[in-house]
């Protein structure tokens, strides 16, 4: 039995010390995503992007925090990733197919456009 | 909005209506460290009304809901106040409030923990879709790894048929429910855990002990509701997985939802699974698995009216053909060898399930309806002998639920019920000799009233009488039910829990016990069988606490469960026999559970549980002695952790069964005994997930430790001999097993 736990345990600590990340270097880059629901798209998709460790959105300034390995991508690649989203990233506007996909809320960059019912539902 | 949020409670949660009343949950303060700060002091109040509560000093709360508003606004002095919207069927809500210079930044989170203790009046465990994924093979039956409460054990060395148990007493004495409809009933008792994929699954509850009245008086031990993914709620346009394992098993599911029009939207659901390897890795020329090709599909609408009516409708359809036995049986072709012995069992089922809801004038009142047709089929070789089964059923209930007075404290549900089971079955042949017999056909009708009435003072105290009142055609008897469940919450984080009530059960001796003819044993009926009824008594404490990676909690319960009458089925008697008859003596269950659920840093969670069960029956022998098979300790520790955002998932559970009585078997020749104790043993599970954007790839394996049950089936080479015997099951058929597969979804 505490052979079974102690191997367990070992396990579970190797995989934290594994989890420790290298090298890296941090970001904010100014998006137009003013709602809940572009807070859930980002977070869905920006830490996945090739190189990126960390990250922290904040839906009232609508700046992303994006802590990255320099050696596996760039800033100009997540900006362009943010485009394809659907959002400007600083001066790399949103790609328009993107954009038009987005719910209605999400396309408004006005706080007011935020319908709560936005940042649940669905698209009908 | 605001009106279905009433409906949706009286008509999907109906059996635990004052459950989804209640929120709960904790305030943070949202900050960029790692480090979470709860918000003590900080005011909850629905929009528009005068309901509200304070957080406490570790920043929890539990308010209830109400049905005029979902908006619920949170705020704290010099902070910004937010206005959450709060879906319909959440209870556990946490806010990460932002300081006073992040405007409009909160933060909503579902709970991390893959299994949790929710806040309802009866004992009730959630496992979320996180929860299920930590075992990602294959259907209900799997479910159950983390869990003490749920016991799940291979019924036999040949079918591959799985079986629960609660309390320490059989599956059928607790009740499996699709969506609050009965599901898991008479035919599917012996597969059905295998017919309801884990795809498709969205949340499992489990209640221990005694359940409410409004789904009929059966659930003695417990209730197990499964949720499927509903295309109202679900996000998903299109997932994909794919399973293969070492054994030889392969899987794929598929589900796409769509939205028709506004306020239509329906799903379809795929499950196909196919065990194509023929194994016999103990070389005792049986498979160690039996061969199984499973195909099942549904496809479910969901349709609003916002205010007036509520919909849900499924259909569903499914098909299965298993082959076990000798390695060298083949289904169709006769076999007169005295080596070559076969399993083949054909499954059809149709399921047809509608629920509909009505809000009638002010926003209190409610009916729902739930109606449900189910048809299934099975033809069954075990052997020389041949099982064919065929059901029909329907089942209807109609749940009318009211306010008493003005106030919310005091709600009644009340309504009538209608159910009836057309079975025919008809089992032939002998295990060593050819005999002929008649089929049985049988009918049973039962309609029946029931009324809940439920008090409550703050959500400090719940009080739930409730009475039902059933007539059985099939005994020409009257069945009252009466059942109670108190919950008390002396201080905020600590909930007391007392039920008790009477239930009752029609048996089906063949059909629960179909390992049973996977052995040459011969059914002995001594007398007419009389309705098995039973009292069953539990009492629980749940205390949560907090630590650093989040809400923890200790829960403890215990339930005793005493039969008045019961269908003995005795196999200690005669190895060469199985005696059936009403219980002459006494007959009762003693289970005492304890469960820690830890969250000591963030992201990381550990489960320690250890149960003990005593159950003990006078047998058809006049002795009182334990029941066999069933393993009186059981612990399971559970150790989950996860990258940030989940990128890497790591899950490994160790399950510890102690040794258990096995059937007598000492009048056999000494090659064919097994002691009369098993040996104990551990099983461990473990597996790993990547998460990428869209896509998540997992690896894991089973029984990692590679224990196996030596032995199996008893006079394995001759398996027509008076002594053959695959029902004597404590432990794994097949060792270490290997799986990878992966999941795909299109948002």
């Amino acid at each position: 039995m505490k052979k079974y736990i102690l191997t367990l345990l070992i396990a579970v600590i190797g995989i934290t010390a594994f989890a420790q990340k290298s090298k890296s270097e941090t970001v904010v880059i100014q998006t137009n995503g003013v709602c809940e629901t572009c807070k859930k798209t980002f977070t869905e998709n920006v830490p996945f992007f090739k190189g990126v460790t960390d990250f922290k959105y904040d839906v009232a300034t609508a700046k992303m925090t994006v802590t990255y390995n320099p050696q596996k991508t760039t800033v100009a690649e997540i900006r362009q990733g943010v485009s394809k989203l659907g959002y400007n990233a600083d001066d790399v506007k949103a790609d328009p197919k993107a954009r038009e996909k987005l719910p209605a809320c999400c396309k408004t960059e006005k706080k007011s456009g935020c319908s709560p019912g936005c940042s649940h539902g669905h698209k009908h | 909005m605001k009106k279905i949020l009433l409906l949706q409670i009286a008509l999907f949660t109906a059996p635990l209506l004052f459950a989804q009343q209640t929120l709960t949950g904790t305030i943070w303060e949202y900050t960029d460290s790692e480090e979470q700060k709860p918000l003590a002091g900080a005011t909850l109040q629905w929009l528009g009304t005068q309901s509200g509560t304070n957080t406490d000093l570790e920043g929890k709360y539990s308010l209830e809901k109400v049905s005029a508003t979902n908006k619920l606004i949170v705020s704290y002095p010099a902070y910004q106040n937010d206005t959450i919207t709060v879906e319909k069927d959440r209870t556990i809500l946490d806010v990460f409030m932002s300081s006073p210079s992040m405007l409009d930044a909160v933060v909503v989170i579902a709970r991390r923990s893959g299994a949790y203790v929710s806040v309802k009046p009866i004992l009730t465990t959630v496992i979320t879709t996180d929860g299920l994924r930590k075992a990602a093979c294959c259907n209900l039956s799997e479910s159950f790894d983390n869990t003490v409460a749920v016991d799940v054990e291979y019924a036999d060395a040949v079918s591959g048929a799985k079986q629960i148990s609660m309390l320490g007493l059989a599956g059928v004495y607790s009740q499996i429910l699709l969506e609050n409809t009965p599901y898991i009933r008479l035919l599917s008792n012996q597969f059905g855990l295998g017919f309801v994929p884990g795809t498709w699954m969205e949340s499992i509850s489990i209640s221990k002990g005694i359940a409410s009245v409004t789904n009929g008086y059966e659930a003695i031990t417990g209730q197990i509701n499964v949720e499927y993914k509903k295309p109202e709620t679900n996000t998903e346009k299109l997932f994909l997985n794919l399973y293969g394992s070492t054994s030889g098993k392969g899987e794929f599911n598929l589900n796409s939802r769509f939205n028709v029009k506004e306020n239509v939207s329906t799903m379809f659901l795929l499950h196909t699974e196919g065990q194509f390897a023929k194994l016999d890795m103990n070389h005792d020329n049986f498979r160690d698995l039996p061969q199984n090709y499973q195909v099942n599909a549904m496809n479910r609408w969901d349709y609003t009216v916002p205010g007036k009516f509520e919909g849900r409708t499924m259909v569903a359809y499914l098909w299965e053909d298993r082959i076990g036995g000798t390695m060298d049986y083949t289904p169709g072709k006769e076999f007169f060898s005295d080596s070559t012995w076969g399993l083949n069992i054909k499954t059809n089922k149709l399921d047809v399930i509608t629920k509909n809801g009505f809000l009638l004038k002010g926003h209190h009142e409610s009916i729902g309806t739930i109606l449900s047709f189910n048809f299934h089929d099975n033809k069954s070789i075990f052997g020389h002998r041949t099982y064919d089964a065929q059901q029909l059923s329907g089942y209807a209930n109609v749940l009318y639920s009211n306010r008493l007075g003005k106030k919310e404290r005091s709600k009644i549900t009340a309504g009538a019920s209608f159910q009836i089971d057309h079975l025919k079955d008809h089992l032939y042949g002998d295990p060593r000799e050819y005999i002929y017999t008649s089929p049985t056909e049988r009918m049973e009708i039962v309609p029946g009233v029931f009324a809940e009435y439920s008090y409550s003072i703050d959500e400090k105290l719940v009080v739930m009488p409730g009475i039902r009142f059933d007539y059985n055609s099939l005994y020409d008897e009257l069945f009252w039910t009466p059942r109670l469940h108190i919950k008390w919450m002396p201080f905020k984080n600590t909930s007391l829990r007392l039920s008790g009530g009477k239930g009752y059960r029609t048996s089906n001796v063949i059909v629960e016990n179909t390992s049973l003819l996977i052995s040459n044993r011969e059914f002995r009926f001594l007398e007419d069988l009389t309705p098995e009824i039973a009292y069953n008594t539990g009492i629980s404490l749940v205390q949560s606490f907090m630590m650093k990676g989040g809400k923890s909690s200790l829960s403890l319960d215990y339930y005793y469960t005493g039969f008045e009458n019961q269908t003995v089925v005795d196999v200690d008697r005669d190895p060469h026999y199985v005696y059936i008859a009403n219980l002459d003596g006494k007959s009762n269950s003693h289970s005492v559970q304890a469960e820690l659920i830890m969250l000591p840093f963030k992201r990381f969670e550990v489960v320690v549980a250890y149960r003990y069960n005593r159950v003990w029956q006078t047998n058809t022998s006049g002795e009182y002695a334990s029941k066999a098979l069933m393993s009186p300790h059981k612990a399971v520790l559970n150790l989950n952790y996860s990258t940030k955002f989940d990128k890497w998932k790591f899950n490994a559970t160790l399950q510890y069964n102690s040794s258990m009585r096995l059937p007598d078997t000492k009048d056999n020749p000494v090659e064919f005994r097994l002691g009369s104790q098993s040996p104990d043993y551990f099983i461990l599970n473990a597996q790993v997930t990547k998460k990428f954007r869209k896509l998540e790839v997992y690896v894991g394996g089973e029984n990692l430790l590679n224990y196996k049950q030596k032995n199996p089936i008893l006079s394995a080479n001759e398996p027509y001999s008076e002594y053959f015997d695959a029902s004597i099951i404590y432990a794994p058929i097949h060792g270490a097993m290997g799986y990878v597969g992966m999941r795909w979804t299109l948002k």
